[in-house]
């Protein structure tokens, strides 16, 4: 069908950090924080990282196929892994072009390993920023100072050329108010090229630790931290969001993620989120929406009140 | 429709399109055991066919464990526990029932395999804001076979009471052009017929120059499950100018208790008539013998505006019915720039007052343009 009042979003088909460039692989599964929105908590102490074998074989496939651009090491806070450098720097030799840590960054408050790693070849930094002040980001993360040594290690990564930094905030209802204020906080940055904002998904079917919060509270602030930060000149990406709510702004939802290489075991939780729910949704043409999950339906029900289906292509 | 069995099929990426081959092995005789026979060859888009992935999972999903247990006789011991156990398929939220029915009339119109017409709305009222609530118009001409029992058919699927039913095959013949409604919210779930006469123009002109109306649409209306089943008329005023209608909202529709919703009925008209002549424009009023509703209808696509171009009107009817603002900020929002069909109000039958908005009018499969003159 014809939609001329609704053209797909233009902002979507340039994307930097695409997740097709990028394989994914868990590394690591300790963490100093206790991020209360944590996806793999309670799953940390079973899961099993990706053994060295298993990195290498990645490696050599790639070397040999060039199917990604970059690697993501990941798993819950890889700086504590010793040989974080020495496994970014066997991946640059083996041809990445790009290596990516997950963080919380508090490591990187030190100038010193900042240095390590990027000699090491670690050129891109995805950094979990829960809040924008220390008092709402260290009752999130149950630390105090971390949001201090986060910042910090934002601010030493934006002295290394060459650096890109990318920033996420998963939306609770602890956080969601402070999304503009995330964006007007980090706004000093030089190298911060793409925020993120993840909506908090429970991995399981409720919201048991009461962190989901509405749709249709979050939206205002989630739509003023997109236009602030794409007024920086940030890209933004939108994960787990209704595709029909962001209006205007749908094009910053994405939720494509990098091949993950990680334990099966990861994938029975995850299941037990129950994403692609909406009463629309035999007939609905977006393309890129997750929907409701279980637990959200199960806490603020199907918001039939107010979701607008996309015409489909028929 | 054929039903054809198969126990075989091919699925294949062309042109960015998934091709589903179904077929049946063990019929080749000629081809020899082991050879399939190809009998269907579906094309979908890959967002269709994203669809069809999840609707089989659904299916699938009272069958999971037999499938995992299946599954797992090829794997290792250790491996076939991990994948045999529950707790693999996601745990779904109560299905809501207004979704599926809604779900359901879409499809079955879809099935009638000819053009139509797909119209959302949104009512806002004291009771608060639905926006699940849509129309689908068909032309009778499209239709093969015999058009009364095939809508029909679709109307007995979604419980539509015996009585209405018999009274719509009645008046079947008047039919031009057929409509069906849909309103789903928590408390009840309606569906709509709409039968619409085609009007002769000398018809049309005679009601004029006497001032009386024309009867357009007969509408009968059902609650799925039982309780509202009402027969309502759309009686067409042709030809009236802004002031005539005017007049007639305030006379016929609004009372003493709703002068706030006259005005903004006034401005929405101000507003179209600011772009054509009223004349042009199509005003309907609604009755509904044996209670008190006291509505109208006033088609707006000659004015060719936009939902955004209500904007402040809107704004006012969000605070008069006391909707949340972000409530109804993330329902405008989707909308704004769709085109503004036709805004319906009043006094409804349980005696609250309302405005039903009609917006993005669009043709499946393929934009009609026969369809869309003949409105």
């Amino acid at each position: 069908m014809l939609d001329v009042s609704n053209p797909p979003p233009a902002a979507a088909t340039a994307k930097r950090f695409a997740a097709a460039d990028y394989v994914e692989l868990t590394v690591h599964f300790k963490c100093n924080l206790k991020c209360e929105h944590c996806m793999i908590e309670g799953t940390m102490d079973w899961l099993k990282p990706e053994s060295m074998d298993q990195f290498e074989t990645i490696l050599a496939r790639n070397a040999q196929l060039r199917t990604w651009k970059g690697l993501i090491l990941t798993g819950s806070e890889v700086t504590l892994r010793r040989d974080l450098a020495d496994l970014a720097r066997m991946a640059r030799e083996s041809g990445f072009e790009h290596v990516r840590i997950q963080t919380h960054g508090g490591r990187l408050a030190d100038e010193a390993y900042c240095r390590e790693l990027v000699d090491a070849g670690v050129d891109e930094y995805f950094v979990s920023v829960t809040a924008a002040d220390a008092a709402t980001h260290d009752a999130i993360t149950a630390v105090p100072g971390s949001f201090e040594r986060t910042i910090r290690g934002l601010e030493n990564l934006d002295a290394f050329e060459g650096v890109t930094t990318l920033t996420n905030t998963v939306i609770t209802r602890r956080s969601f108010r402070q999304l503009p204020a995330v964006v007007e906080r980090l706004g000093h940055l030089r190298r911060l090229a793409q925020m993120d904002f993840w909506n908090y998904w429970p991995m399981r079917e409720t919201d048991d630790k009461d962190l989901i919060a509405s749709h249709l509270e979050v939206l205002p602030y989630l739509r003023a931290a997109i236009s602030g930060a794409r007024a920086r000149g940030r890209a933004v990406e939108v994960k787990n969001f209704p595709e029909c709510l962001l209006g205007e702004d749908r094009d910053a939802l994405e939720n494509d993620q990098p091949k993950l290489v990680i334990d099966p075991e990861f994938w029975p939780e995850f299941m037990r989120n129950g994403f692609h729910q909406c009463v629309h949704r035999s007939y609905c043409g977006a393309r890129r929406c997750l929907g409701l999950n279980t637990a959200y339906v199960r806490k603020y029900g199907w918001h039939a009140d107010v979701l607008v289906p996309f015409p489909t292509e028929g | 429709m054929k039903e054809t069995a198969a126990n075989a099929f091919k699925v294949s990426l062309e042109a960015g399109d998934v091709v589903v081959e179904f077929g049946r092995m063990g019929d080749a005789a000629a081809a020899g055991p082991g050879a399939v026979t190809v009998s269907d060859r579906i094309v979908l888009p890959v967002d269709t066919a994203r669809r069809l992935v999840l609707s089989l999972g659904d299916s699938l999903g009272k069958h999971a464990a037999a499938l995992r247990a299946a599954e797992a006789k090829a794997l290792p011991p250790g491996e076939a526990a991990v994948a045999a156990r529950p707790g693999q398929v996601a745990v779904r939220a109560p299905a809501d029932e207004a979704g599926e029915k809604g779900a359901l009339l879409l499809r079955l119109v879809g099935e009638l395999d000819v053009p139509h017409q797909y119209e959302r709305s949104f009512r806002i009222s004291s009771a608060g804001l639905m926006a699940n609530r849509y129309l689908l118009t068909i032309d009778r001409r499209d239709l093969l076979g015999d058009p009364r029992e095939r809508l029909l058919a679709i109307c007995d699927r979604l419980g539509m009471p015996v009585a209405l039913r018999s009274a719509a095959e009645q008046r079947f013949e008047m039919t031009s052009c057929a409509h069906f409604g849909f309103e789903g919210d928590p408390g009840s779930i309606i569906c709509k017929l709409y039968l619409e006469r085609k009007v002769p123009d000398d018809e049309a002109r005679r009601a004029r120059a006497q001032g009386e109306p024309v009867l357009l649409h007969l509408a009968f209306k059902w609650q799925i499950g039982g309780g509202t089943e009402v027969t309502s008329e759309y009686l067409w005023y042709p030809q009236l100018t802004a002031a005539q209608i005017e007049g007639r909202l305030a006379s016929h529709v609004y009372g003493e208790p709703t002068q706030a919703s006259l005005a903004l009925a006034k401005e929405v008209l101000a507003l179209a008539a600011a772009r054509l002549p009223a004349e042009q424009l199509q005003y309907l009023e609604v009755q509904e013998p044996g209670n008190g509703r006291r509505s109208f209808d006033l088609n707006l696509y000659n004015a060719r505006l936009q939902v955004k171009d209500l904007q402040p009107v809107l704004y006012r009817m969000r605070d008069l019915y006391g909707a949340r603002p972000g409530q109804f900020q993330a329902l405008y929002d989707q909308i704004k720039a769709k085109t503004m069909g036709h805004l319906a109000g009043g006094v409804h039958r349980n005696g609250k007052d309302f405005f039903n908005l009609y917006y993005g009018v669009a043709g499946l499969p393929h934009f009609n343009e026969r369809l869309r003159q003949s409105r």
